[in-house]
């Protein structure tokens, strides 16, 4: 037989249509044509009639006949068939998977996948079976796979109670077992030709492990593992193409690593996550065909994003999706033809021993066995398994692999302990087994512990993104494995001391006691009236469920519990993810953390256990860190030490946009600090005289008895400029070793050269340099102008390390009710409050005060 | 039909009105229109029957008779005689079919109606059929040339379905490579023995990668122009190399006391033996760090950069224009750069290299430059062009930013980048999808889609244009750049893009080093701090707020552009833009002149826009502009 057409099917139907038009109607014609009564010769006949005249395939011509296939592919389609000849199936009969010796001892379900597996529905010469067409695209090259003719009901079992997944979701069927569809889809077919390889850079060696295909010629065309060794014959109704062996219909990955004897254990996780699912479609098509049947046909689908199903039995969405359904025969992403899916299980050994050591042994201590692991848990484990790509998959792109949080995959070839090709994807047999960063992270123990189920919670709160794209940024943030974090996790049964911001701005204040809710499966909180002159905490005044205020606090207290680096250097203070200032002392189990709230009401929050993680330590706390709910107005109106430059600070006449003060948080706030650190140099009552005896700066009173504006406005500016000079972006903290410039919030107006060399529009600068005992401060003044400085004062009746902070909240706290209900009749829900954001600062009492004049 | 015409005549007008206005020794605008199908107008008229025997015999005519854009220069018959003429040939018989086929598409530019509105000096964006560009000049009370000696007799002969132009001469462009059409050129012969001595000219020699093959990524088009979006998606259609040879001439080297390839020698080492002792005693001048090897090499570019495309192209209307401009072009040279700035106030483009304290600078000549070659263009400077401490010390104490184009060849030498600003009121913007591998200096996982967009009017971009990467549905962008050489010292190392809520949260590293955490790129300027500038009360220009965004590791976008049709975003320029940010990667001592990576790994799904990049010496921080 020749080659004649250059493309498949659609040459062919168009030419046969030609022909028959031209015998149907052109036959009066008296032409000279060699066509009108006699076909061309190189057309061949039949498909039927070409396999029963050659000779030398009569079993797959019996199967044709048996099927009720022979008028089928004797007259009509326009079908590829991929036939076996007798030799083939001489060799079929002394070995096979199904234990059949003779022809005769196939059942006819046996004779129907292996005929209809062999079939399909177009007609392809080789060379065009790598194309496909898709969403009215010619891809060309690109295809890996076909549809068969072999349908879902083809092969249709009955299983035993015994058969059945192990999960729940099966119990109602364990006594009498049911007809079950391992997947209710067609089969593809895989094939690999010279086209597709090289397209995706998939080379022989990849195709010798995953098929043990050896010495591929560069044309040789593979139907999975199987040769093709004729090629191309041409009929009036098709192609046939001659394989090595019989083709067998793998089954899918699911039902391999099933049927698999090693890959027990993770099979089982697996199908925790496949349901029964009734079809209706199927047991309908069924009866049809059968009409004596009268039970019900199910399919095994698995709770998947992808293919499956995402509702569980109940009729309720599963919360727990694996990234696709292993079984689904015709896995896709975007066209069948277009990839397949692959997945690494690991061997039952592999994951005993992971379980017994390492990282997996947190697992095992923390569960006992593989079935004890939660689903939510296990799920990410199966996910970084699980591969929605195979072209991406092959061993030589092994290290390029990434998972879908774009870790990479750390298999090697020498993991690979076995390979196979399921009709939806390929499937490596593993002595590795790969967690997933979720259990190497400091997010880990928050995932793995049964008392942190309030944080992780509050970690996997998801946003979306304009475009829809939903993201966990704190379980992102903490399994970022390049960064380096201390993180500090009151556990849930100490959860229940946190005193709201908001309200301690109130009326009334509240304490909040966060619990998780195993009914909704969400946080909510307990309100407790307390009183912040005595500490005291009273009865409990309302239960908050809104999910806003939820996240929105708890957000804020997980800011407040991380720490970017390390924090058991001995620095004595570090500075929080939120900009909170915390003092830590001790490590490991007996470390002792306080925030500035802590400082200020002498509570604590001691680590009760803590775990060395890839990326850092998680520390579990038996309390939250109460960050400071001190004001830098309410520090410094409440010190006496402080008074004369509080008096400066406050003093701004109200006319003036130049305020030091804003009227927010939990009483006011300084107006030009952000969400950032800051340090305070507070001078001393006598500095400040000292300030206005030298005439560096008026009185408040003087100033405002200037009666000339503009001249009044210059002096209210040069005060501000002078107060401001004392702020400094940065916390810098009395004790610590410090030596450099720090901007402060006074901004250099003119184009004079200073000391520190800052320009104009830029911020005037402080120079600082802190030993374990002394802190001086230098000041950037004009150029030419005598070195001056200040120091930080320490011991008895001197204030330093004043840890404060600032809050902006989404509204006065006088303009939402009180956590109670009680409060402005205007006022809006407490529940419906939040904190927006918040500056630290750290104050420091100073014996000059600071001028860069 | 007649409303149509009229309509269509409208547009034109408002089209010509807003362009960029042309020379101003250009003649009126003035359009001819017949409703006729280009070739059928050639046809009928008689003045350009050889043209029209050329196309019938090519067959091309057909082409020209179909729906589409097409503009033509159109040589009449007089022309058509002296062109064979000046080949030897008597008539068209004479040339093989293959030739005659490049002489016509070397007269045709298939895809675009260019009407005179947008002729500027220098070469069109466009190309012909047959690769090649068409440089356009202009001379006081004439219409004006192509490539220099064809003068346009006739402009803008509208026609259905394009324009037509009417020429002098036959457009003939070399057909010699960069080196060979430097050695037909007797100005340069100094130059040119030490380009062959050097061994240099051999980098000079790639025309285009022949392994490439668009259609093997047509996949990669999901928006194609006829979907009508506001954008639509092209592959670039070939991967073609270019140089820029910037030479000086016989008698700028000779009024240098440089006679001869010894005197060169000498001057060289005497420049760069200064900056580079440690190679001060290498001899072999094929030595990539020999002293004439770098004098050379630091005239090479790697890019075909014609007049224009060495800043003018970039100039677009996003960038304001009293703000001058600065290009950052990699040498030949290993680990240099070249400065071209362009001088708004002054009214001057192409000053390279130019020091403020000095006033020195090297000129492209104005009579002598685009001299064409298949591969690439050489122009003449005034001066001799030299790397040395002057310039070194310019280029590492002031603030390099980068337009995050131009970082890649590819895109300059397969006429992607340079093309303008598409226009939102009548033109849909041309996005590429660039083959995973086509450029070499970004390597992206194959989850990633590499996409340059060209410059769009309601795009508030450095330049106008943008690198964006993503990646489809439920996969995570994953790449890294290869910045161009960087002079050593100490930098802060910024990038700049905008926001739009769905960038995803990534992780970014320079030189392999995680700068920080994961960032939510999602956020937008205002969640990250911003505030516009003026908006309180006393913080008037804003300055208090640039403070508080370093503090948090961003910065607003520089004063120096805008978006030119507000829309998507808005403010007067970037700065005053809430949507547009520079992230501060981190301050990073590089220790030697050298290339540098940014790599970014997606941690959620989203998609990368990579506007500029900026490295600003320590030193220069405090006293940095808000341009």
């Amino acid at each position: 037989m020749k080659n004649i057409f250059k493309t498949s099917m659609t040459r062919v139907t168009v030419l046969l249509t030609a022909l028959l038009f031209g015998l149907a109607f052109m036959s009066s014609c008296v032409d000279e044509n060699p066509y009108d009564d006699n076909e061309p010769e190189w057309l061949g006949s039949s498909i039927y009639n070409y396999l029963q005249s050659a000779g030398q395939y009569s079993y797959y011509v019996r199967m044709i006949e048996d099927l009720g296939y022979k008028e089928v592919l004797s007259l009509t389609g326009s079908k590829t068939l991929f036939v076996a000849k007798d030799s083939a199936f001489v060799e079929f009969f002394k070995s096979n998977q199904w234990g059949v010796k003779t022809y005769e001892e196939l059942t006819t379900a046996q004779k129907r996948m292996l005929f209809k597996f062999s079939m399909i529905n177009n007609a392809y010469i080789l060379k065009r079976l790598a194309n496909y067409n898709s969403g009215g695209s010619l891809y060309e090259g690109t295809a890996m796979r076909q549809m068969t003719e072999l349908q879902a009901l083809d092969t249709l079992p009955r299983l035993s109670g015994e058969q059945l997944p192990s999960s729940e979701f099966w119990n109602s069927r364990r006594d009498n077992g049911m007809y079950l569809l391992r997947d209710n889809t067609d089969y593809p077919t895989v094939f690999f030709t010279r086209e597709f390889l090289a397209k995706y850079g998939i080379s022989n060696d990849d195709l010798e492990m995953m098929l043990n295909i050896k010495n591929r010629g560069a044309d040789d065309v593979y139907i999975f593992n199987n040769k093709i060794i004729e090629r191309d014959i041409t009929c009036k109704n098709g192609y046939i193409h001659v394989m090595q062996s019989v083709l067998i219909p793998p089954t899918n990955m699911a039902q391999y690593i099933h049927d698999n004897p090693n890959t027990k254990i993770f099979s089982k996780l697996l199908d925790r996550f496949c349901v029964p699912v009734y079809d209706e479609a199927k047991t309908l098509q069924y009866k049809s065909l059968n009409p004596s049947f009268t039970d019900s046909i199910f399919t095994k689908r698995y709770l998947a994003s992808r293919g499956g199903t995402t509702t569980l039995p109940s009729g309720k969405t599963s919360p727990n999706l694996l990234s696709f359904d292993p079984g689904w025969n015709s896995y896709s992403t975007t066209a069948v033809e277009a990839d397949m899916a692959a997945m690494f299980v690991p061997t039952d050994d592999a994951m005993i021993n992971y379980f017994n050591s390492g990282i997996g042994a947190i697992l095992k201590e923390r569960f006992g066995s593989w079935d004890s692991v939660p689903d939510e848990i296990i799920l990410p484990f199966l996910k970084r398994h699980m591969r929605t790509s195979f072209i991406e998959s092959v061993p030589s792109k092994f290290d390029k692999m990434i998972d879908a949080e774009n870790y990479s995959l750390p298999v090697t070839k020498s993991h690979v302990e076995g390979s196979y090709t399921a009709v939806n994807g390929q499937v490596f047999v593993t002595n590795s087994v790969y967690p997933p960063v979720d259990y190497i992270s400091v997010y880990s123990p928050i995932l793995l512990s049964r008392n942190s189920k309030i944080m992780n919670w509050a970690i996997n709160i998801s946003e979306t993104s304009v475009d829809g794209t939903r993201f966990a940024f704190y379980k992102l943030y903490l399994n970022s494995l390049v960064s380096r974090y201390s993180v500090f996790i009151p556990t849930d049964e100490y959860f229940s001391s946190y005193i709201d911001p908001i309200a301690y701005g109130q009326d009334v204040q509240g304490m909040l006691k966060f619990w998780y809710n195993d009914l909704t499966n969400a946080v909510n909180a307990t309100a407790y009236s307390y009183n912040k002159t005595l500490g005291e905490v009273g009865d409990s005044v309302a239960v908050i469920t809104d999910a806003g205020f939820i996240k929105n606090r708890l957000w804020n207290i997980l800011d407040s519990h991380i720490v970017i680096g390390d924090v058991e250097t001995g620095k004595g203070y570090y500075i929080t993810k939120a900009n909170d200032i915390i003092q830590v002392s001790g490590a490991g189990s007996s470390m002792v953390v306080k925030g500035g709230g802590d400082i200020d009401f002498g509570t604590q929050s001691n680590v009760v256990n803590f775990f060395d993680q890839y990326n850092g330590k998680t520390y579990f706390l038996d309390k939250p860190v109460q960050p400071a709910l001190k004001s830098v107005y309410k520090a410094l109106s409440d010190n006496p030490a402080y008074e004369k430059f509080f008096e400066l600070l406050s003093g701004v006449p109200e006319s003036s946009v130049n305020q030091i003060f804003a009227t927010q948080g939990v009483d006011s706030r300084i107006r030009f600090f952000n969400a950032f650190r800051y340090t305070i140099y507070v001078p001393t009552n006598d500095a400040v005289d000292q300030a206005i005896t030298e005439g560096r700066i008026k009185t408040w009173s003087e100033i405002n008895n200037i009666s000339d504006a503009e001249l009044r406005t210059a002096e209210i500016n040069k005060m501000v400029r002078f107060l401001k000079y004392h702020f400094q972006d940065n916390a810098v903290f009395f004790g610590q070793s410090v030596n450099g410039y720090y901007q402060s919030a006074t901004i250099k107006d003119d184009n004079s050269k200073t000391l520190f060399g800052t320009a104009r529009t830029k911020y005037l600068k402080i120079g600082v340099n802190g030993t374990a005992s002394t802190m001086t401060l230098s000041v950037d003044a004009k150029e030419g102008t005598p070195a001056i400085t200040a120091n930080v004062l320490s011991g008895n009746g001197y204030y330093n390390n004043v840890v404060v902070k600032d809050y902006i909240f989404g509204r006065l706290p006088s303009a939402y009710k009180n956590v109670d209900g009680t409060g402005p009749t205007t006022g809006v829900a407490f529940s419906t409050s939040l904190v927006t954001t918040s500056a630290s600062a750290v104050i420091h009492q100073i014996d000059k005060f600071l001028t860069f004049e | 039909m007649k409303q149509k015409f009229i309509i269509f005549i409208a547009a034109l007008s408002i089209l010509g009105s807003t362009l960029v206005s042309c020379d101003a020794d250009k003649v009126d605008n003035l359009y001819t229109f017949t409703d006729k199908m280009l070739g059928q107008y050639l046809r009928d008229t008689t003045e350009y029957s050889e043209f029209v025997r050329l196309l019938d015999t090519t067959k091309v005519i057909g082409l020209l008779n179909s729906y589409g854009s097409y503009t033509v220069f159109a040589p009449g018959n007089d022309a058509m005689h002296e062109f064979y003429a000046l080949k030897g040939k008597n008539s068209l018989a004479d040339f093989s079919l293959d030739s005659l086929r490049l002489i016509a598409y070397d007269h045709i530019i298939n895809g675009s109606t260019i009407t005179y509105n947008y002729f500027n000096d220098g070469r069109l964006g466009e190309m012909t059929m047959s690769d090649r560009y068409i440089s356009i000049s202009f001379v006081e009370g004439k219409i004006g040339f192509v490539n220099k000696t064809s003068e346009i007799l006739s402009k803008d002969i509208l026609v259905h379905n394009g324009v037509i132009h009417q020429i002098s001469e036959v457009i003939n462009p070399t057909n010699s490579g960069i080196v060979e059409a430097i050695s037909k050129d007797s100005s340069f012969t100094i130059f040119y023995e030490a380009l062959m001595a050097t061994a240099l000219a051999e980098k000079l020699l790639k025309d285009k990668d022949d392994g490439y093959d668009p259609d093997d990524y047509k996949d990669l088009i999901s928006t194609p122009k006829e979907q009508n979006q506001w954008f639509y998606h092209e592959i670039p259609t070939a991967r073609k190399y270019g140089f820029t040879v910037l030479m000086e001439s016989d008698e700028t080297m000779r009024a240098n006391n440089i006679n001869n390839i010894d005197d060169l020698k000498a001057f060289a080492a005497s420049v760069y033996d200064d900056i580079y002792p440690e190679d001060a005693g290498i001899s072999d001048i094929k030595d990539r760090h020999n002293s004439l090897n770098r004098f050379i090499a630091y005239h090479i570019i790697e890019k075909q950069l014609s007049y224009t495309r060495f800043i003018d192209a970039y100039a677009t209307e996003h960038m304001i224009d009293n703000r001058d401009m600065y290009e950052y072009i990699e040498t030949l040279c290993p680990n240099t750069l070249m400065e071209v700035k362009k001088d708004r106030l002054a009214n001057k483009t192409n000053l390279i290299n130019f020091i403020p304290e000095s006033g020195r600078v090297i000129n492209i000549s104005d009579v002598n430059f685009d001299r064409d070659a298949t591969n690439g263009v050489y122009h003449e400077i005034d001066g001799m062009l030299v790397y040395d401490r002057e310039v070194d010390n310019m280029l590492s104490g002031k603030r390099l930013r980068f337009d995050s184009s131009s970082f890649f060849a590819e895109l300059t030498n397969n006429n992607m980048r340079g093309r303008g600003t598409f226009k939102s009121a009548s033109q849909q913007n041309l996005h590429f999808q660039i083959p995973r591998g086509y450029i070499e200096r970004i390597k992206a996982s194959e989850q990633t889609v590499v996409g340059y967009l060209c410059g769009y009017d309601k795009f508030q971009n450095y330049q106008g244009d943008e690198i964006f990467l993503n990646a489809s549905a439920g996969k995570l962008y994953d790449f890294e750049i290869l910045t161009p050489p960087i002079p050593a010292g100490t930098y802060e190392v910024r990038f700049g893009y905008l926001t739009n809520g769905k960038r995803g949260v990534a992780q970014l590293y320079f030189d392999g080093i995680p700068c920080g955490v994961p960032l939510n790129l999602n956020k937008s300027a205002t969640d990250n701090g911003y505030q516009v500038p003026g908006s309180i009360p006393e913080d008037p220009d804003g300055f208090e707020n640039d403070k508080i965004m370093r503090n948090q590791g961003y910065m607003k976008g520089p004063a120096c552009y805008k978006v030119p049709v507000p829309g998507w975003t808005s403010g007067a320029n970037a700065r005053y833009s809430n949507s547009v940010l520079r992230r501060i990667l981190g301050t990073f001592t590089f220790t030697e002149a050298g290339h540098h990576t940014f790599t970014v790994k997606g941690l959620s799904g989203g998609e990368f826009m990579f506007d500029y990049m900026e490295f600003v010496p320590t030193s220069a921080i405090e006293t940095e502009d808000i341009y």
